[in-house]
């Protein structure tokens, strides 16, 4: 006698996708502070060019009215765009929606080998693009139509090594309703975003959104008895996020990645300066991951330096590379640092990027004092400032 | 919050709502009888406050038209100086208006308009002037929320959600924001479950979880849930509850009642949390002084907090959006020092020559902000440039002579990171999923269930297949993948061989143990997919499908999936695994039960675990030998975390310690002001009471109280004076939700129709019975009212005694009518007649014929009938005799009506030889009366006369309740 056979078998819980912006937006609040500001990897409100946002159009692509609208050709078959900024998986989207059908395309290349998220009026589904000709790996009699918010998350599952992704998940939600998440195999085909729309519809899209944090967070807390920077950190781990009070009261989260100059200064604005550099760097600087180990090297003019650091957060072996290309680059940059004394710019925030004498700094910190000194009849008025910068690569 | 505004001390309770309407604030408030579940009200207060700036002034009376609402908080919404009160009536949602709430003089409401006829309104919460959520509450005693709009104008629409939310609500309030609107209530929610060993056997344990949940509304469409603020060793109950909402400013502003702290350091205190989106919420700001519900409301004059029975004011600030009340300090700064890192921290000094600073912002004793401006003078001019916005975080009072300074330390807003902390586990987890491959890299055959945990059966997996290797037994595994306790899906192909022989496979959820679950399975012998629940090892069928007309042969897989959607299941199912279609179901439906309180518990054991389920057949493993000893059970007592009502025709008892084994039974008599001879009592979930005597209905607003006292509520003179009728009140009944239900029994009135009131204690209602077709009028005069059932759906009995017709009322229509006599007694799920058969409600011929005790004494014990037979003598559970009385009462004539289920299926019996003397008490579990033990105690002193003690008729004095279920209370 035969036994009793299960297979494929999926399971999900009923929570939502959090990314890195959403939990650290939870902890924001829940600490009182709610006015925020963070970065967005993708944003479109579609207006200016369409080229310098989307490529590889099929159909009839066009800002339309503030909003992208695609429509097909009239062949059975979905009519495609790409966004030019790669997402890695491991990612939260959102955008809305008007037409009662569309597609949204991950995992994608230049040939449109992908996986394509859609939606009609009776169900919603996923499947396996190949260019123009496509297979179905789920279908799901949920009828929701009408404009919706839609929020899509994909997220790489490991089981079987940390170092590889077995699995990706994908779910979805209209208006923050959930409507099927689906496990698949990984396969890679590309890290492009895109839309789609079918066969002659005309579907339009708005307000697409990847954030700048967009790697998905399984949990976030607060413990008992614990302040809220406890949940901040474990969000945000040994990554380089930076998170500051901007003059307003409002908070700017972001992972520094930029140089663009924020003030120009001039020479004669600077009263004094002590430049300081330490010249035992390490060009040698191996990251020491939770399963593998990283080495980079960056050449300095004192021969060999060797140094050690460790992040238990970076699993796989392209994240602890990663990871130690950055943190060898804060640690160069941070070898050399330099205080400026000058009249207090009141504009200058820490993070800034400032050039000086042809050289760009990051600021560090900004320090004034401004007291009276002296006879209480006739004080003195002194003003001091300082800025602390380090170099910015 | 530094100035009282005004103080109305003797209004108290949850019918308060506020609102601002242009410049005025509004409130209105309805009075309660006491603290009930519900009742008609009589006194209604809406009221105005101008503005304030010129000086303190009065709330305003506005002019109350003639309403009936019940007790159901009332919501109060505005459109520029239009108000619009909306409230339950009992049967319908009214709502009253104002067109103008600020001319001169005294406004005024209109009469009260229709929104929608809804009966059984738990909350409604208005958004704006056509827009109003309310709950309702389904006959599997899952809430429902509804939303009812006015377009056009005059014309109300009422949309119901899919959301069944299977948890007991205790506050809910809306607020539409521009997106979506933002749906809040305080509610019960998942139990902790645990086990724990207690002698031989493992008990379940349930630990109360409450918090407040949100939902969202976009589009017409119901948002997922989140959840804010839990609490999960709950000290007060509710922990959380009278909840409100507000809206200024762009901040979503939640106030609610809080309670916390363990043992000697709990505490209840007026919460108020802040949002910007109805999604990130803040941890609560706590009050004194002003008692929940109360409403924020910031005005450009100051900032109120309107509460039930006094309103506070504070400055304007920043922390509601306002533009804030400031002082400018920079006249007096000697020296400031700040440095900006991470964070920015600045030291300020003011130099207060004369103490001239005494009493301004700058000596802060409250929370205060300091702005630091940066700039340049030019020609004269100067140009400020704000640097900073920061927390003052200490003040500090300088003095050297002849200098007086104040320094102030200040911090930028990220240091609330450092400050804030948590005094619960605040959570945001995110979902989980998991597919299991199957794959086994041992090569053993049983290293491939890597996430898949057996519970009951042999199982292994290898090769991308999972197998079921026990046979004619259940199996069940369990996926190891998720969490969440409420919503999740599980999908699985499966593959069976045999029809004919029993076999079934499926996927199951809502997992604690094998003995309690829920599944979806396929039968072959049947050819159906079914919807089960299974709980202590008892299982119901929920639902089941038509004949699905697949094949079964040991090679055709076929895939099935469940969707859990709060109290729904929704079931697919699929030939490629790939498309899906939906299973309908041909009878029963996907609907699970919802928790009525969290005393039963037990009957929803709240796990988030999936798993796959099967029974395969073979041969050679059926009906193996039963070789297993049977081992003498351990006694198993009732722990001592309830209390014990008895009833006797003139006396109400309670003993308090009647499980605390080792001691005698005290029994207190309760009976207070309780006049005529006594018939029947019920409790409401919030330990009110109501009960019966020939003298009328009895309300005691908490019979845990010290001292219980009791309210007659409609006298037996008043009923006959308003039905026309001379009768009396026997059956009693309160639902979940507190409303009673008491029918008049008019005995002896020839073609009288019957009839019951309802409501609250505070306003009660007489409702006749519908006349039935096919009720004889002439040969069966005299109907009348007998019984209630109010837990799982209202059932009311009535009929002319005799054998002569009557009727069973389900609500306020006939479910089952024959030639019964009374139906004296329904119970969940089956009633009685009067010639002591019992049938099931929904239909179909008698399941137990000549039951002897069945008028008072018969009851439901997890799910199956429990009845006496022989005079008394001989208890039964369905067709089981458990235990007879001479073995354990000691006489072989119990006393008639003498067990009462509790929540918790426990049970009691009781006996007493005369109507004076001899009484027994006797408690047992649900281990069927293997163990028992003597209460009697001082119980004869207590309890007195009874009615018929020897005998089985009569309808005096006989019921028994179980009390005060607490929290952490085992239920296994």
């Amino acid at each position: 006698m035969a036994e009793t056979q299960f297979i494929k078998t999926q399971v999900h819980d009923g929570r939502p996708a959090i990314e890195q912006e959403n939990a650290i937006q939870r902890c924001l609040a829940f600490a009182g502070i709610h006015d925020t500001s963070f970065e967005d990897l993708i944003w479109e409100q579609h207006a200016g060019t369409l080229s310098d946002s989307y490529e590889g159009s099929e159909g009839t692509w066009a800002y339309s009215g503030g909003v992208l609208q695609g429509t097909g050709n009239g062949s059975a078959q979905w009519y495609k765009i790409r966004h030019v900024t790669d997402v890695e998986p491991g990612f939260v989207v959102t955008f809305d929606k008007t037409s009662d059908r569309g597609g949204f395309l991950f995992n994608c290349d230049d040939s449109y080998n992908c996986h394509m998220v859609w939606w009609q009026s009776n169900c919603v589904g996923l499947s396996l693009l190949a260019g123009s000709t496509g297979s179905t790996l789920l279908s799901l009699p949920i009828a929701e139509t009408g404009a919706a918010t839609v929020k899509i998350a994909v997220w790489p599952r490991s089981y079987s090594s940390v170092d590889e992704i077995d699995d990706l998940a994908v779910m979805l939600w209209f208006d923050d309703r959930h409507l099927f998440t689906h496990m698949m195999p990984y396969v890679y085909y590309g890290d492009a975003i895109g839309l789609a729309v079918y066969e002659s519809d005309t579907a339009t899209f708005d307000n697409l959104r990847v954030p700048q944090l967009h790697h998905i967070v399984e949990w976030t807390s607060v413990d008992p008895g614990e302040p809220v920077s406890s949940g901040v950190s474990r969000v945000i781990g040994y990554e380089d996020i930076k998170m500051r009070a901007r003059y307003d009261g409002t908070v700017h989260v972001w992972r520094e990645t930029g140089s663009a100059v924020d003030w120009a200064m001039s020479n004669d604005r600077c009263l004094t300066q002590n430049t300081e550099e330490n010249l035992f760097w390490p060009s040698h600087y191996r990251l020491v991951g939770a399963m593998h180990e990283a080495d980079g090297f960056r050449p300095g003019n004192q021969g060999h330096i060797f140094a050690v650091g460790q992040d238990p957060n970076a699993l796989s072996a392209s994240e602890t590379y990663d990871k130690a290309e950055r943190k060898h680059e804060k640690i160069e940059e941070a070898a050399r640092v330099t205080s400026v004394a000058t009249a207090p710019n009141p504009t200058l925030e820490p993070e800034d990027v400032v050039t000086l004498d042809g050289e760009t700094w990051r600021v560090v910190s900004i320090n004034y004092r401004a007291i009276q000194k002296g006879d209480v009849r006739r004080p003195i008025a002194v003003l001091e400032s300082t800025i602390q910068m380090r170099e910015c690569l | 919050m530094t100035t009282l505004v005004t103080n109305i001390a003797s209004r108290s309770g949850g019918l308060f709502d506020a609102c601002m309407a242009s410049e005025y604030l509004l409130r209105v408030y309805f009075s309660t009888l006491s603290d009930l579940g519900s009742g008609a009200l009589s006194d209604i207060h809406c009221e105005r406050l101008p503005d304030e700036t010129e000086g303190d002034c009065a709330w305003e009376a506005l002019t109350m038209p003639t309403m009936s609402p019940v007790s159901v908080p009332p919501s109060i919404v505005t459109n520029g100086n239009l108000a619009r009160i909306f409230f339950s009536s009992g049967e319908k949602i009214q709502y009253i208006e104002c067109s103008d709430v600020s001319i001169d003089g005294t406004p005024s409401f209109g009469n009260p308009v229709d929104v929608a006829t809804v009966s059984g309104v738990l909350f409604l919460a208005a958004v704006s002037t056509d827009k109003v959520y309310y709950i309702t509450q389904t006959s599997q005693n899952n809430r429902r929320m509804h939303v009812a709009e006015e377009s056009p104008p005059g014309s109300w629409t009422a949309t119901s959600s899919d959301v069944y939310w299977p948890f007991p609500i205790y506050a809910f309030d809306a607020e539409a924001l521009s997106e979506y609107d933002v749906l809040m209530m305080a509610s019960e929610l998942s139990p902790l479950i645990g086990s724990r060993a207690v002698g031989t056997e493992v008990t379940t344990e349930a630990e109360a979880v409450q918090g407040i949940v949100t939902f969202r509304v976009a589009n017409g469409r119901w948002s997922d849930h989140d959840v804010i603020d839990t609490i999960d060793q709950v000290e007060e109950f509710p922990s959380r509850g009278s909840l409100r909402l507000s809206q200024a400013n762009d901040i979503l502003f939640a106030s609610y009642t809080r309670c916390g702290g363990k043992g000697d350091y709990t505490y209840t205190k007026l919460a108020i949390a802040r949002s910007k989106d109805g999604i990130n919420w803040e941890f609560p700001e706590l009050l004194d002084t002003i008692t929940a519900p109360a409403v924020v409301l910031p005005r450009d004059d100051y900032l109120y907090v309107a509460g039930v029975s006094c309103t506070m004011r504070s400055p304007c600030c920043a922390w509601a959006g306002q533009t804030p009340v400031s002082t400018d300090i920079t006249d007096y700064v000697t020296g400031i020092e700040s440095q900006a890192a991470e964070i920015r921290t600045t030291r300020t000094v003011l130099s207060n020559p004369g103490n001239v600073l005494d009493g301004t912002l700058a000596v802060p004793d409250s929370r205060v902000q300091i702005v630091h401006d940066l700039g340049y003078v030019i020609d004269g001019a100067g140009t400020r440039v704000t640097v900073s916005t920061e927390d003052v975080t200490a003040y500090g009072n300088n003095r050297q002579l002849p200098r007086r300074g104040v320094s102030l330390r200040s911090q930028d807003v990220l240091s609330r990171i450092n400050r804030v902390v948590s005094d619960y586990a605040t959570e945001w987890p995110g979902q989980q999923a998991g597919r299991d491959a199957y794959n086994d890299p041992t090569g053993t055959g049983y290293g491939g269930m890597t996430h898949t945990a057996p519970y009951t059966g042999s199982w292994e997996a290898s090769g991308g297949i999972c197998k079921l290797t026990s046979r004619c037994m259940q199996g069940l595994a369990v996926s190891t993948f998720v969490t969440d306790a409420l919503n999740g899906s599980i999908r699985a192909g499966f593959l069976l061989h045999e029809t004919d022989k029993g076999e079934y496979v499926g996927v199951a959820l809502r997992i604690f143990d094998k003995d309690n679950f829920t599944y979806v399975a396929y039968f072959a012998d049947d050819d159906t997919i079914s919807l089960r629940q299974v709980i202590g090892g008892d299982e119901t069928t929920l639902a089941t499908s038509g004949a699905m007309s697949w094949t079964i042969d040991g090679s055709t897989w076929y895939y099935i999936m469940a969707r859990v959607h709060y109290g729904m299941v929704y079931v697919y199912t699929s030939t490629d695994g790939v498309t899906w279609s939906a299973v309908s179901w041909d009878t029963g439906s996907a609907e699970t039960p919802g928790m009525v309180g969290f005393d039963n518990a037990n009957l929803q054991v709240w796990s988030g675990k999936f798993g796959l389920i099967g029974y395969a057949y073979a041969e050679s493993a059926a009906s193996p030998p039963d070789w297993t000893p049977s081992p003498w059970p351990e006694p198993k007592y009732p722990e001592g975390e309830s209390g014990v009502l008895m009833l006797s025709e003139d006396k109400v008892a309670c003993s308090e310690n009647f499980f605390d084994l080792g001691e005698d039974a005290r029994w207190e008599d309760i009976t207070g002001s309780i006049t005529g001879t006594i018939y029947h009592i019920d409790l409401g979930d919030r330990n009110q009471a109501f009960l019966t005597s020939e003298d009328g209905l009895w309300y005691c607003p908490n019979v845990r109280a010290t001292s219980p006292t009791w309210v007659c509520i409609k006298t037996a003179t008043a009923a006959e004076s308003e039905v026309g009728h001379s009768g009396k009140f026997k059956g009693v009944g309160v639902t979940p939700g507190g409303t009673v239900y008491a029918p008049w029994h008019m005995s002896s009135l020839g073609g009288i129709q019957s009839g019951y009131y309802s409501g609250g204690a505070g306003a009660l209602s007489f409702t006749w019975f519908p006349q039935p077709g096919g009720w004889d009028f002439a040969s069966s005069p005299g109907r009348s009212s007998w019984c209630v059932y109010a837990k799982n759906g209202i059932y009311i009995g009535c009929g002319t005694g005799g054998g002569d017709g009557a009727g069973l009322y389900y609500g306020n229509a006939i479910e089952r009518y024959d030639l019964w006599g009374y139906v004296p007694a329904v119970w969940d799920g089956y009633f009685s007649d009067w010639g002591g058969n019992v049938y099931p409600i929904g239909g179909g011929d008698a399941v137990y014929e000549d039951t002897e005790c069945e008028r008072f004494g018969a009851e439901m014990l997890g799910g199956h009938m429990l009845y006496m037979k022989g005079n008394g003598r001989y208890l039964y559970l369905d067709d089981t005799l458990i235990a007879d009385a001479l073995s354990v009462l000691g006489h072989e004539t119990a006393a008639r009506a003498t067990f009462w289920n509790n929540k918790l299926d426990h049970i009691v019996w009781l006996r007493r030889y005369s109507a004076s003397a001899g009484d027994t008490v006797v408690a047992c579990t649900d281990d069927r009366f293997i163990n028992f033990f003597d209460r009697t105690g001082n119980y004869f002193t207590a309890v007195g006369t009874w009615e018929g003690a020897n005998g089985t008729s009569g309808e005096n004095g006989n019921a028994m309740c179980i009390l005060y279920p607490k929290r952490g209370i085992t239920i296994g």
